[in-house]
Protein backbone atom coordinates (compact mmCIF):
# COMPACT_ATOMS: atom_id res chain seq x y z
CA UNK A 1 0.00 0.00 0.00
CA UNK A 2 0.70 3.45 -0.35
CA UNK A 3 0.70 7.00 0.09
CA UNK A 4 -2.17 8.34 2.65
CA UNK A 5 -5.05 6.63 0.87
CA UNK A 6 -3.85 3.31 2.67
CA UNK A 7 -4.89 4.86 6.10
CA UNK A 8 -8.40 5.70 5.34
CA UNK A 9 -8.65 1.85 3.16
CA UNK A 10 -7.45 0.62 6.34
CA UNK A 11 -10.05 2.28 8.72
CA UNK A 12 -12.89 1.26 5.96
CA UNK A 13 -11.63 -2.13 6.36
CA UNK A 14 -11.58 -2.15 9.56
CA UNK A 15 -15.73 -0.85 9.11
CA UNK A 16 -16.22 -3.80 7.45
CA UNK A 17 -14.33 -6.19 10.17
CA UNK A 18 -16.87 -4.42 12.43
CA UNK A 19 -19.89 -5.70 10.41
CA UNK A 20 -18.52 -8.82 9.93
CA UNK A 21 -18.43 -9.44 13.77
CA UNK A 22 -22.07 -7.75 13.99
CA UNK A 23 -23.33 -9.93 11.25
CA UNK A 24 -23.33 -12.85 13.32
CA UNK A 25 -24.97 -12.31 16.00
CA UNK A 26 -27.77 -9.63 14.92
CA UNK A 27 -29.61 -8.57 11.81
CA UNK A 28 -30.11 -5.00 13.13
CA UNK A 29 -29.11 -2.33 10.45
CA UNK A 30 -26.31 -1.55 12.27
CA UNK A 31 -24.33 -4.09 10.23
CA UNK A 32 -25.65 -1.72 7.75
CA UNK A 33 -24.19 0.98 8.57
CA UNK A 34 -21.20 0.25 9.63
CA UNK A 35 -20.91 -1.22 6.40
CA UNK A 36 -21.51 2.52 4.77
CA UNK A 37 -19.25 3.99 7.32
CA UNK A 38 -16.54 1.38 5.88
CA UNK A 39 -17.93 2.30 2.04
CA UNK A 40 -17.38 6.35 3.15
CA UNK A 41 -13.77 5.76 4.13
CA UNK A 42 -12.56 3.48 1.40
CA UNK A 43 -14.32 6.11 -1.06
CA UNK A 44 -12.24 8.82 0.58
CA UNK A 45 -9.15 6.33 -0.29
CA UNK A 46 -10.28 6.42 -3.84
CA UNK A 47 -10.54 10.42 -3.50
CA UNK A 48 -7.02 10.78 -2.44
CA UNK A 49 -5.58 8.19 -4.73
CA UNK A 50 -7.54 9.47 -7.93
CA UNK A 51 -6.08 13.42 -6.99
CA UNK A 52 -2.25 11.90 -6.56
CA UNK A 53 -2.75 9.67 -10.04
CA UNK A 54 -4.65 11.83 -11.67
CA UNK A 55 -7.22 9.30 -12.91
CA UNK A 56 -9.91 6.74 -11.40
CA UNK A 57 -8.97 3.61 -9.91
CA UNK A 58 -9.63 1.52 -13.46
CA UNK A 59 -6.33 -0.21 -14.57
CA UNK A 60 -4.37 -2.28 -11.97
CA UNK A 61 -5.49 -4.82 -9.60
CA UNK A 62 -4.88 -2.62 -6.37
CA UNK A 63 -7.20 -0.10 -8.01
CA UNK A 64 -9.94 -2.88 -8.79
CA UNK A 65 -9.83 -4.11 -5.39
CA UNK A 66 -9.97 -0.45 -3.84
CA UNK A 67 -13.20 0.55 -6.05
CA UNK A 68 -15.08 -3.03 -5.59
CA UNK A 69 -14.47 -2.73 -1.88
CA UNK A 70 -16.42 0.79 -1.99
CA UNK A 71 -19.02 -0.24 -4.64
CA UNK A 72 -19.80 -3.51 -2.85
CA UNK A 73 -19.96 -2.29 0.42
CA UNK A 74 -22.41 0.78 -0.89
CA UNK A 75 -24.65 -1.33 -2.57
CA UNK A 76 -25.11 -4.33 0.17
CA UNK A 77 -24.98 -0.98 2.77
CA UNK A 78 -27.94 0.22 1.10
CA UNK A 79 -29.69 -2.85 0.18
CA UNK A 80 -29.00 -4.17 4.13
CA UNK A 81 -30.57 -0.60 5.68
CA UNK A 82 -33.67 -0.84 2.72
CA UNK A 83 -34.45 -4.66 2.46
CA UNK A 84 -34.46 -6.50 5.63
CA UNK A 85 -35.03 -9.31 3.00
CA UNK A 86 -31.07 -9.36 2.13
CA UNK A 87 -29.82 -9.33 5.94
CA UNK A 88 -29.22 -12.81 6.38
CA UNK A 89 -26.50 -12.62 3.56
CA UNK A 90 -24.59 -10.34 5.18
CA UNK A 91 -22.05 -13.09 6.59
CA UNK A 92 -20.68 -13.34 3.23
CA UNK A 93 -21.09 -10.34 1.84
CA UNK A 94 -18.79 -8.84 4.94
CA UNK A 95 -16.59 -11.86 4.70
CA UNK A 96 -16.28 -11.32 1.47
CA UNK A 97 -15.28 -7.29 2.04
CA UNK A 98 -12.57 -8.07 4.40
CA UNK A 99 -10.82 -10.58 2.13
CA UNK A 100 -10.90 -7.80 -0.40
CA UNK A 101 -9.35 -5.78 2.53
CA UNK A 102 -6.99 -8.13 3.12
CA UNK A 103 -5.80 -8.67 -0.45
CA UNK A 104 -5.66 -4.84 -0.72
CA UNK A 105 -2.93 -4.86 2.15
CA UNK A 106 -0.86 -6.72 -0.57
CA UNK A 107 -1.53 -5.88 -3.87
CA UNK A 108 1.06 -3.63 -6.01
CA UNK A 109 -0.10 -0.02 -5.44
CA UNK A 110 2.31 1.25 -8.07
CA UNK A 111 0.05 2.99 -10.80
CA UNK A 112 0.00 2.95 -14.48
CA UNK A 113 -0.64 5.91 -17.33
CA UNK A 114 -4.56 5.96 -18.15
CA UNK A 115 -4.63 4.95 -21.65
CA UNK A 116 -6.35 7.73 -23.91
CA UNK A 117 -9.03 5.33 -24.89
CA UNK A 118 -9.81 4.48 -21.16
CA UNK A 119 -10.71 8.14 -21.43
CA UNK A 120 -14.01 7.99 -22.62
CA UNK A 121 -17.68 7.84 -21.09
CA UNK A 122 -18.98 4.63 -22.35
CA UNK A 123 -16.45 3.19 -19.85
CA UNK A 124 -18.45 4.58 -16.97
CA UNK A 125 -21.25 3.39 -17.87
CA UNK A 126 -19.67 -0.20 -18.00
CA UNK A 127 -17.92 0.00 -14.88
CA UNK A 128 -20.57 1.31 -12.75
CA UNK A 129 -23.69 -1.17 -13.92
CA UNK A 130 -20.29 -3.92 -13.88
CA UNK A 131 -20.54 -3.34 -9.87
CA UNK A 132 -24.07 -3.71 -10.06
CA UNK A 133 -23.60 -7.21 -11.36
CA UNK A 134 -20.83 -7.64 -8.72
CA UNK A 135 -22.82 -6.68 -6.13
CA UNK A 136 -25.87 -8.36 -6.92
CA UNK A 137 -24.24 -11.86 -7.54
CA UNK A 138 -22.89 -11.19 -4.33
CA UNK A 139 -25.96 -10.69 -2.25
CA UNK A 140 -27.77 -14.16 -4.26
CA UNK A 141 -24.49 -15.97 -3.15
CA UNK A 142 -24.86 -14.66 0.55
CA UNK A 143 -28.55 -15.32 0.68
CA UNK A 144 -27.99 -18.96 -1.04
CA UNK A 145 -25.60 -19.63 1.46
CA UNK A 146 -28.19 -18.34 4.36
CA UNK A 147 -30.54 -20.47 3.06
CA UNK A 148 -28.79 -23.58 3.62
CA UNK A 149 -28.08 -22.85 7.59
CA UNK A 150 -31.82 -21.99 7.72
CA UNK A 151 -34.85 -23.84 8.15
CA UNK A 152 -38.73 -24.30 7.08
CA UNK A 153 -40.26 -20.85 5.54
CA UNK A 154 -36.97 -18.76 5.78
CA UNK A 155 -35.42 -21.18 3.67
CA UNK A 156 -37.50 -21.11 1.32
CA UNK A 157 -37.56 -17.07 1.34
CA UNK A 158 -33.89 -17.17 0.96
CA UNK A 159 -33.46 -19.03 -1.68
CA UNK A 160 -36.54 -17.14 -3.91
CA UNK A 161 -34.50 -13.90 -2.97
CA UNK A 162 -31.60 -15.74 -3.84
CA UNK A 163 -32.97 -16.16 -7.67
CA UNK A 164 -34.41 -12.77 -7.63
CA UNK A 165 -31.14 -10.76 -7.10
CA UNK A 166 -29.40 -13.48 -9.31
CA UNK A 167 -31.95 -12.31 -12.32
CA UNK A 168 -31.02 -8.22 -11.06
CA UNK A 169 -27.28 -9.78 -11.72
CA UNK A 170 -28.15 -10.67 -15.26
CA UNK A 171 -29.78 -7.58 -15.97
CA UNK A 172 -26.62 -5.30 -14.72
CA UNK A 173 -24.30 -7.78 -16.43
CA UNK A 174 -26.25 -7.68 -19.75
CA UNK A 175 -26.28 -4.01 -19.23
CA UNK A 176 -22.14 -3.92 -18.97
CA UNK A 177 -21.96 -6.03 -21.91
CA UNK A 178 -23.70 -3.41 -23.77
CA UNK A 179 -21.84 -0.46 -22.75
CA UNK A 180 -18.48 -2.07 -23.00
CA UNK A 181 -19.31 -3.10 -26.56
CA UNK A 182 -20.05 0.71 -27.42
CA UNK A 183 -16.92 1.21 -25.39
CA UNK A 184 -14.98 -1.48 -27.36
CA UNK A 185 -16.12 0.24 -30.25
CA UNK A 186 -15.21 3.53 -29.79
CA UNK A 187 -11.91 2.81 -28.65
CA UNK A 188 -10.64 -0.04 -30.31
CA UNK A 189 -12.59 0.15 -33.48
CA UNK A 190 -14.32 -2.87 -32.70
CA UNK A 191 -17.48 -3.94 -30.37
CA UNK A 192 -16.26 -7.51 -29.33
CA UNK A 193 -12.58 -9.22 -29.66
CA UNK A 194 -12.65 -12.27 -27.84
CA UNK A 195 -9.71 -10.57 -25.30
CA UNK A 196 -9.53 -12.70 -22.21
CA UNK A 197 -11.26 -10.60 -20.45
CA UNK A 198 -14.50 -10.26 -22.98
CA UNK A 199 -14.46 -14.07 -22.58
CA UNK A 200 -14.57 -14.57 -19.06
CA UNK A 201 -17.02 -11.99 -18.82
CA UNK A 202 -19.63 -13.94 -21.90
CA UNK A 203 -19.06 -16.61 -20.10
CA UNK A 204 -19.96 -15.55 -16.71
CA UNK A 205 -23.18 -14.55 -18.56
CA UNK A 206 -23.63 -17.75 -20.41
CA UNK A 207 -23.17 -19.66 -16.98
CA UNK A 208 -26.10 -17.02 -15.37
CA UNK A 209 -28.23 -17.52 -18.06
CA UNK A 210 -27.93 -21.20 -18.10
CA UNK A 211 -28.47 -21.80 -14.46
CA UNK A 212 -31.77 -19.80 -14.85
CA UNK A 213 -33.29 -21.81 -17.85
CA UNK A 214 -31.53 -25.20 -15.64
CA UNK A 215 -34.23 -23.88 -12.65
CA UNK A 216 -36.80 -23.94 -15.08
CA UNK A 217 -35.79 -27.04 -17.36
CA UNK A 218 -34.87 -29.53 -15.50
CA UNK A 219 -35.50 -30.98 -11.64
CA UNK A 220 -33.33 -28.71 -9.84
CA UNK A 221 -32.78 -29.41 -6.21
CA UNK A 222 -32.57 -26.31 -3.68
CA UNK A 223 -29.04 -27.82 -2.75
CA UNK A 224 -28.09 -27.87 -6.14
CA UNK A 225 -29.83 -24.52 -7.14
CA UNK A 226 -27.66 -22.60 -3.96
CA UNK A 227 -24.81 -24.30 -5.81
CA UNK A 228 -25.06 -22.55 -9.08
CA UNK A 229 -25.83 -19.41 -7.68
CA UNK A 230 -22.67 -19.48 -5.66
CA UNK A 231 -20.87 -20.89 -8.30
CA UNK A 232 -21.87 -17.90 -10.58
CA UNK A 233 -20.44 -15.26 -8.03
CA UNK A 234 -16.83 -17.43 -7.77
CA UNK A 235 -17.34 -16.93 -11.85
CA UNK A 236 -18.44 -13.56 -11.95
CA UNK A 237 -15.02 -13.14 -8.66
CA UNK A 238 -12.74 -14.75 -11.19
CA UNK A 239 -13.39 -12.88 -13.85
CA UNK A 240 -13.17 -9.32 -12.10
CA UNK A 241 -10.21 -9.98 -9.96
CA UNK A 242 -8.24 -13.18 -11.51
CA UNK A 243 -8.09 -11.65 -15.06
CA UNK A 244 -6.73 -8.54 -13.85
CA UNK A 245 -4.29 -10.86 -11.57
CA UNK A 246 -2.70 -12.38 -14.67
CA UNK A 247 -2.50 -9.01 -16.87
CA UNK A 248 -1.43 -5.42 -15.90
CA UNK A 249 -4.89 -4.09 -17.06
CA UNK A 250 -8.62 -5.58 -17.38
CA UNK A 251 -8.47 -5.02 -21.21
CA UNK A 252 -4.41 -5.57 -21.77
CA UNK A 253 -4.35 -6.99 -25.28
CA UNK A 254 -6.41 -4.02 -26.22
CA UNK A 255 -4.94 -1.20 -24.62
CA UNK B 1 -34.23 -41.98 -36.34
CA UNK B 2 -37.58 -43.57 -34.74
CA UNK B 3 -40.85 -42.29 -35.52
CA UNK B 4 -41.55 -41.55 -31.93
CA UNK B 5 -37.84 -39.74 -31.98
CA UNK B 6 -39.62 -37.60 -34.83
CA UNK B 7 -42.38 -36.87 -33.42
CA UNK B 8 -40.65 -35.69 -30.58
CA UNK B 9 -38.51 -33.67 -32.38
CA UNK B 10 -40.66 -30.20 -32.22
CA UNK B 11 -40.73 -30.70 -28.60
CA UNK B 12 -37.02 -31.08 -28.10
CA UNK B 13 -36.07 -28.55 -30.31
CA UNK B 14 -38.53 -25.97 -28.03
CA UNK B 15 -37.02 -27.08 -24.85
CA UNK B 16 -35.16 -25.33 -22.73
CA UNK B 17 -33.16 -28.46 -21.94
CA UNK B 18 -31.90 -27.49 -25.28
CA UNK B 19 -31.30 -23.94 -24.19
CA UNK B 20 -29.29 -25.59 -21.21
CA UNK B 21 -27.42 -27.87 -23.17
CA UNK B 22 -26.97 -25.17 -26.37
CA UNK B 23 -25.08 -22.88 -23.41
CA UNK B 24 -23.17 -25.57 -21.73
CA UNK B 25 -21.95 -26.57 -25.83
CA UNK B 26 -20.76 -22.60 -25.87
CA UNK B 27 -19.25 -22.49 -23.35
CA UNK B 28 -17.19 -25.40 -23.62
CA UNK B 29 -16.83 -24.30 -27.16
CA UNK B 30 -15.68 -20.39 -25.76
CA UNK B 31 -12.70 -22.69 -23.71
CA UNK B 32 -11.82 -24.66 -26.67
CA UNK B 33 -11.57 -21.66 -28.46
CA UNK B 34 -9.08 -20.21 -26.15
CA UNK B 35 -6.58 -23.05 -26.71
CA UNK B 36 -6.98 -23.91 -30.16
CA UNK B 37 -8.61 -21.00 -31.99
CA UNK B 38 -9.82 -22.85 -35.32
CA UNK B 39 -11.22 -25.88 -33.63
CA UNK B 40 -13.16 -23.98 -31.32
CA UNK B 41 -14.68 -21.67 -33.75
CA UNK B 42 -16.56 -24.62 -34.84
CA UNK B 43 -18.02 -25.53 -31.90
CA UNK B 44 -18.94 -22.17 -30.96
CA UNK B 45 -20.86 -22.17 -34.53
CA UNK B 46 -22.16 -25.02 -34.12
CA UNK B 47 -23.56 -24.03 -30.85
CA UNK B 48 -24.60 -20.70 -31.57
CA UNK B 49 -26.59 -22.69 -34.54
CA UNK B 50 -28.48 -24.91 -31.78
CA UNK B 51 -29.30 -21.83 -29.41
CA UNK B 52 -30.59 -19.61 -32.88
CA UNK B 53 -32.80 -22.84 -33.93
CA UNK B 54 -34.13 -23.48 -30.17
CA UNK B 55 -34.57 -19.99 -29.30
CA UNK B 56 -36.66 -19.48 -32.83
CA UNK B 57 -38.49 -21.79 -31.77
CA UNK B 58 -39.51 -21.29 -28.78
CA UNK B 59 -40.33 -17.86 -29.69
CA UNK B 60 -43.22 -19.61 -32.07
CA UNK B 61 -44.48 -22.35 -30.04
CA UNK B 62 -43.30 -22.07 -26.28
CA UNK B 63 -46.68 -20.90 -25.06
CA UNK B 64 -45.01 -20.07 -21.27
CA UNK B 65 -42.80 -17.89 -23.00
CA UNK B 66 -45.90 -16.01 -25.05
CA UNK B 67 -47.05 -15.77 -21.67
CA UNK B 68 -44.78 -13.65 -20.44
CA UNK B 69 -44.29 -9.96 -22.80
CA UNK B 70 -41.60 -9.08 -21.24
CA UNK B 71 -39.76 -12.30 -21.46
CA UNK B 72 -41.13 -12.98 -24.53
CA UNK B 73 -39.69 -9.41 -26.09
CA UNK B 74 -36.09 -10.27 -24.57
CA UNK B 75 -35.67 -13.36 -26.55
CA UNK B 76 -36.89 -11.61 -29.61
CA UNK B 77 -34.54 -9.19 -29.05
CA UNK B 78 -32.23 -11.99 -28.53
CA UNK B 79 -32.66 -13.16 -31.94
CA UNK B 80 -32.58 -9.86 -33.80
CA UNK B 81 -28.91 -9.40 -31.80
CA UNK B 82 -27.77 -12.49 -33.39
CA UNK B 83 -29.10 -12.00 -36.90
CA UNK B 84 -27.81 -8.38 -36.77
CA UNK B 85 -24.23 -9.62 -36.04
CA UNK B 86 -24.49 -12.13 -38.54
CA UNK B 87 -25.20 -9.80 -41.00
CA UNK B 88 -22.99 -7.22 -39.40
CA UNK B 89 -20.26 -10.12 -40.52
CA UNK B 90 -21.33 -10.40 -43.82
CA UNK B 91 -21.16 -6.75 -44.91
CA UNK B 92 -18.02 -5.68 -42.49
CA UNK B 93 -15.43 -3.89 -44.07
CA UNK B 94 -11.76 -3.62 -41.99
CA UNK B 95 -9.12 -1.71 -43.35
CA UNK B 96 -5.93 0.72 -42.94
CA UNK B 97 -4.82 3.99 -44.42
CA UNK B 98 -2.03 6.37 -44.01
CA UNK B 99 -2.62 9.92 -44.62
CA UNK B 100 0.32 12.69 -44.31
CA UNK B 101 -0.50 16.22 -43.35
CA UNK B 102 -2.21 17.89 -46.38
CA UNK B 103 -2.90 14.75 -48.00
CA UNK B 104 -6.46 13.93 -50.00
CA UNK B 105 -7.87 10.96 -48.75
CA UNK B 106 -9.01 8.44 -51.45
CA UNK B 107 -10.36 5.27 -51.35
CA UNK B 108 -7.91 3.23 -53.37
CA UNK B 109 -5.43 4.63 -50.33
CA UNK B 110 -7.26 2.48 -48.24
CA UNK B 111 -5.38 -1.65 -47.66
CA UNK B 112 -8.36 -3.58 -47.42
CA UNK B 113 -7.78 -5.97 -44.14
CA UNK B 114 -10.75 -8.32 -44.57
CA UNK B 115 -13.82 -7.70 -45.54
CA UNK B 116 -17.16 -9.81 -45.65
CA UNK B 117 -18.94 -11.11 -48.97
CA UNK B 118 -21.70 -8.89 -48.73
CA UNK B 119 -19.67 -5.63 -48.66
CA UNK B 120 -20.20 -3.18 -51.52
CA UNK B 121 -17.29 -1.36 -52.77
CA UNK B 122 -15.70 1.59 -50.89
CA UNK B 123 -17.28 5.26 -51.55
CA UNK B 124 -15.29 6.34 -54.62
CA UNK B 125 -15.25 10.35 -53.43
CA UNK B 126 -12.49 11.55 -51.57
CA UNK B 127 -13.83 14.56 -49.72
CA UNK B 128 -11.28 15.49 -46.65
CA UNK B 129 -7.57 16.19 -46.36
CA UNK B 130 -5.15 15.49 -43.71
CA UNK B 131 -5.23 18.81 -41.41
CA UNK B 132 -2.55 19.09 -38.35
CA UNK B 133 -1.97 15.82 -36.27
CA UNK B 134 -0.40 16.06 -32.55
CA UNK B 135 0.29 13.38 -29.94
CA UNK B 136 0.55 13.82 -26.30
CA UNK B 137 2.97 12.02 -24.38
CA UNK B 138 3.25 11.83 -20.65
CA UNK B 139 6.77 11.50 -19.00
CA UNK B 140 8.07 8.21 -19.25
CA UNK B 141 6.94 8.23 -22.74
CA UNK B 142 3.28 7.20 -22.40
CA UNK B 143 0.86 8.03 -25.00
CA UNK B 144 -1.75 10.30 -24.47
CA UNK B 145 -4.60 11.24 -26.25
CA UNK B 146 -4.36 12.11 -30.22
CA UNK B 147 -5.18 14.83 -31.80
CA UNK B 148 -6.07 14.90 -35.98
CA UNK B 149 -7.77 17.25 -37.68
CA UNK B 150 -9.24 16.69 -41.01
CA UNK B 151 -10.55 19.33 -43.43
CA UNK B 152 -13.86 18.76 -46.01
CA UNK B 153 -14.16 20.32 -49.39
CA UNK B 154 -16.81 22.89 -48.15
CA UNK B 155 -14.11 24.18 -45.24
CA UNK B 156 -15.41 22.27 -42.46
CA UNK B 157 -12.82 21.13 -39.94
CA UNK B 158 -13.51 17.62 -38.29
CA UNK B 159 -11.30 16.57 -35.06
CA UNK B 160 -10.89 13.41 -34.62
CA UNK B 161 -8.71 11.42 -31.95
CA UNK B 162 -8.23 7.75 -30.36
CA UNK B 163 -12.13 7.21 -29.26
CA UNK B 164 -13.91 9.76 -31.54
CA UNK B 165 -13.73 8.45 -35.07
CA UNK B 166 -14.81 10.43 -38.36
CA UNK B 167 -17.97 8.80 -39.64
CA UNK B 168 -18.57 8.80 -43.53
CA UNK B 169 -20.96 7.04 -45.67
CA UNK B 170 -20.76 4.69 -42.99
CA UNK B 171 -17.59 4.45 -42.60
CA UNK B 172 -15.50 4.51 -38.95
CA UNK B 173 -12.10 6.31 -39.64
CA UNK B 174 -10.47 5.73 -35.90
CA UNK B 175 -6.80 7.22 -35.80
CA UNK B 176 -4.23 4.38 -34.61
CA UNK B 177 -0.83 4.47 -32.45
CA UNK B 178 1.52 4.59 -35.94
CA UNK B 179 2.50 7.84 -36.96
CA UNK B 180 6.11 9.84 -38.16
CA UNK B 181 7.65 12.06 -39.45
CA UNK B 182 7.32 12.60 -43.39
CA UNK B 183 9.60 14.50 -45.59
CA UNK B 184 7.52 16.52 -48.45
CA UNK B 185 9.59 16.51 -51.74
CA UNK B 186 9.52 18.33 -55.14
CA UNK B 187 11.07 16.56 -58.23
CA UNK B 188 12.05 18.65 -61.14
CA UNK B 189 12.85 17.13 -64.56
CA UNK B 190 15.43 18.32 -66.65
CA UNK B 191 12.55 18.87 -68.91
CA UNK B 192 11.10 21.06 -66.16
CA UNK B 193 8.13 18.69 -65.61
CA UNK B 194 7.25 19.14 -61.40
CA UNK B 195 6.46 16.01 -59.26
CA UNK B 196 5.35 16.36 -55.74
CA UNK B 197 5.81 13.35 -53.47
CA UNK B 198 5.90 12.71 -49.79
CA UNK B 199 8.43 9.67 -48.21
CA UNK B 200 7.62 8.43 -44.90
CA UNK B 201 9.93 7.72 -42.36
CA UNK B 202 9.29 4.76 -39.97
CA UNK B 203 6.83 5.26 -37.01
CA UNK B 204 7.76 7.52 -34.38
CA UNK B 205 9.17 7.35 -31.70
CA UNK B 206 8.60 3.48 -31.69
CA UNK B 207 11.22 3.76 -34.05
CA UNK B 208 13.31 6.81 -33.02
CA UNK B 209 16.90 5.34 -33.64
CA UNK B 210 16.15 4.56 -37.66
CA UNK B 211 14.77 7.36 -38.98
CA UNK B 212 15.81 6.57 -42.45
CA UNK B 213 13.82 5.47 -45.73
CA UNK B 214 14.77 4.84 -49.71
CA UNK B 215 13.23 6.41 -52.35
CA UNK B 216 14.36 6.45 -56.63
CA UNK B 217 14.08 9.79 -58.44
CA UNK B 218 12.21 9.52 -61.48
CA UNK B 219 15.57 9.71 -63.00
CA UNK B 220 16.30 6.23 -61.76
CA UNK B 221 18.70 7.12 -58.85
CA UNK B 222 18.57 5.53 -55.32
CA UNK B 223 18.32 8.02 -52.79
CA UNK B 224 18.38 7.23 -48.90
CA UNK B 225 16.36 9.79 -46.64
CA UNK B 226 17.06 10.27 -42.48
CA UNK B 227 15.72 13.15 -40.49
CA UNK B 228 18.42 14.00 -37.37
CA UNK B 229 15.76 14.79 -34.95
CA UNK B 230 16.22 16.35 -31.31
CA UNK B 231 16.53 13.55 -28.54
CA UNK B 232 12.96 13.76 -26.88
CA UNK B 233 13.58 14.13 -23.03
CA UNK B 234 11.77 11.50 -21.48
CA UNK B 235 11.05 12.32 -18.28
CA UNK B 236 8.83 15.12 -18.64
CA UNK B 237 5.23 15.49 -21.12
CA UNK B 238 5.71 16.95 -24.46
CA UNK B 239 3.65 16.88 -27.89
CA UNK B 240 4.59 15.14 -31.50
CA UNK B 241 3.88 17.13 -34.17
CA UNK B 242 5.80 18.60 -36.79
CA UNK B 243 6.76 21.32 -35.15
CA UNK B 244 9.40 18.72 -33.42
CA UNK B 245 11.22 18.39 -36.61
CA UNK B 246 10.90 22.39 -37.94
CA UNK B 247 14.34 22.98 -37.95
CA UNK B 248 15.45 19.39 -38.87
CA UNK B 249 18.04 19.21 -41.54
CA UNK B 250 17.00 16.37 -44.01
CA UNK B 251 20.08 14.23 -45.11
CA UNK B 252 20.10 12.34 -48.43
CA UNK B 253 22.74 10.16 -49.21
CA UNK B 254 23.36 8.65 -52.45
CA UNK B 255 26.61 6.76 -54.54
CA UNK B 256 28.79 7.27 -50.90
CA UNK B 257 28.29 10.93 -51.12
CA UNK B 258 26.01 12.87 -48.56
CA UNK B 259 24.21 15.76 -48.56
CA UNK B 260 22.17 17.94 -45.91
CA UNK B 261 18.98 20.16 -47.27
CA UNK B 262 17.29 22.72 -45.16
CA UNK B 263 13.46 23.28 -45.96
CA UNK B 264 13.30 25.43 -48.89
CA UNK B 265 16.93 24.02 -50.52
CA UNK B 266 17.36 22.29 -53.44
CA UNK B 267 19.72 19.46 -54.76
CA UNK B 268 20.83 19.10 -58.59
CA UNK B 269 21.34 15.77 -59.34
CA UNK B 270 21.25 13.64 -62.47
CA UNK B 271 18.13 14.27 -64.51
CA UNK B 272 16.51 17.06 -62.54
CA UNK B 273 16.76 18.30 -59.04
CA UNK B 274 15.28 17.66 -55.69
CA UNK B 275 13.72 20.40 -53.52
CA UNK B 276 13.16 19.75 -50.15
CA UNK B 277 9.93 21.53 -49.05
CA UNK B 278 8.86 20.95 -45.16
CA UNK B 279 8.95 18.04 -42.85
CA UNK B 280 5.32 16.89 -41.65
CA UNK B 281 3.50 13.82 -39.94
CA UNK B 282 1.60 10.88 -41.31
CA UNK B 283 -0.60 9.25 -38.96
CA UNK B 284 -2.51 5.72 -39.70
CA UNK B 285 -5.94 5.29 -39.64
CA UNK B 286 -7.92 1.84 -38.96
CA UNK B 287 -11.19 1.97 -41.72
CA UNK B 288 -14.35 0.38 -40.24
CA UNK B 289 -17.89 -0.44 -41.70
CA UNK B 290 -20.64 -2.22 -40.28
CA UNK B 291 -23.84 -1.13 -41.64
CA UNK B 292 -25.84 -3.14 -38.23
CA UNK B 293 -24.00 -0.97 -35.96
CA UNK B 294 -26.92 1.47 -34.92
CA UNK B 295 -29.62 -1.25 -35.66
CA UNK B 296 -27.50 -4.04 -33.12
CA UNK B 297 -27.25 -0.78 -30.74
CA UNK B 298 -30.46 -0.44 -30.66
CA UNK B 299 -31.58 -4.15 -30.41
CA UNK B 300 -29.11 -4.15 -27.16
CA UNK B 301 -31.14 -1.63 -25.85
CA UNK B 302 -34.64 -2.88 -26.32
CA UNK B 303 -33.24 -6.33 -24.98
CA UNK B 304 -31.57 -5.07 -21.43
CA UNK B 305 -35.59 -2.77 -21.05
CA UNK B 306 -37.23 -5.85 -21.58
CA UNK B 307 -34.72 -7.67 -19.33
CA UNK B 308 -35.27 -5.12 -16.86
CA UNK B 309 -38.66 -4.94 -17.29
CA UNK B 310 -39.18 -8.98 -16.46
CA UNK B 311 -37.07 -8.58 -13.58
CA UNK B 312 -39.40 -5.78 -12.48
CA UNK B 313 -42.61 -7.09 -12.90
CA UNK B 314 -41.20 -10.80 -11.28
CA UNK B 315 -40.65 -8.73 -8.03
CA UNK B 316 -44.27 -7.33 -7.92
CA UNK B 317 -45.65 -10.35 -8.20
CA UNK B 318 -42.98 -11.78 -5.63
CA UNK B 319 -44.09 -8.96 -3.23
CA UNK B 320 -47.64 -9.38 -4.21
CA UNK B 321 -47.77 -13.38 -3.57
CA UNK B 322 -45.82 -12.56 -0.05
CA UNK B 323 -48.45 -9.94 0.61
CA UNK B 324 -51.29 -12.31 -0.09
CA UNK B 325 -49.91 -15.50 1.96
CA UNK B 326 -49.36 -13.23 4.87
CA UNK B 327 -52.79 -11.85 4.58
CA UNK B 328 -54.26 -15.89 4.46
CA UNK B 329 -51.82 -16.48 7.50
CA UNK B 330 -53.47 -13.52 9.38
CA UNK B 331 -56.90 -14.58 8.28
CA UNK B 332 -56.51 -18.22 9.66
CA UNK B 333 -54.78 -16.95 12.71
CA UNK B 334 -57.59 -14.88 13.18
CA UNK B 335 -59.87 -17.69 12.88
CA UNK B 336 -57.87 -20.25 15.02
CA UNK B 337 -58.30 -17.74 17.90
CA UNK B 338 -62.01 -16.81 17.14
CA UNK B 339 -62.01 -13.20 16.40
Amino acid sequence: MMGSEAIWAIVGSGFYALGTGLAFKTDSPWVGRMVLNGAIFVALAIGLRWHAVGHGPFLTLYEILLSSLFSLGLIYGIAHLLSPAVRSACPTVCGVLLLLGVWLLIAEPRPTPLPATYENPWLWLHVLVGKLFLGCSLIAAGLALAAAAATGEERGRRDEAAWQWLLAALVFHSAMLVAGAVWAQDAWGRYWAWDPLETWAFGTWLFMVAVLHARRSVPLSARLGRLLIVAVFVLAFLTFFGVPFVSLAPHKGAV
Amino acid sequence: MSESTLGRLPAIVVSSRLTLAGSLLLGAGLVWQQIRPEAGAWAVTLSLLVLGTNLLAALLWDKRLRGHPALFLFHVGLLLIGVLAGWGQLAEFKGRLVLAEGQQFHPSLVETVEHGPMHPSLPQEGRFRQGAVAVDYRAGMHRGRTHSQLRFADGRDVHVGDDIPLLVDGYRFYTTSNKGFAAYLEWTSSDGTVELGVVHLPSYPIREMTQFNRWRTPAGEDLEFSLDLPVIERGQDWRLSRDVARETPLLIRAAGKTWQLAPGERLAMGGGSLCFMDVGLWLGYRVHHDPALPWLFSAALITLATLAWFLVSTWTRERARQASSQQVLRRSWAKAVGL
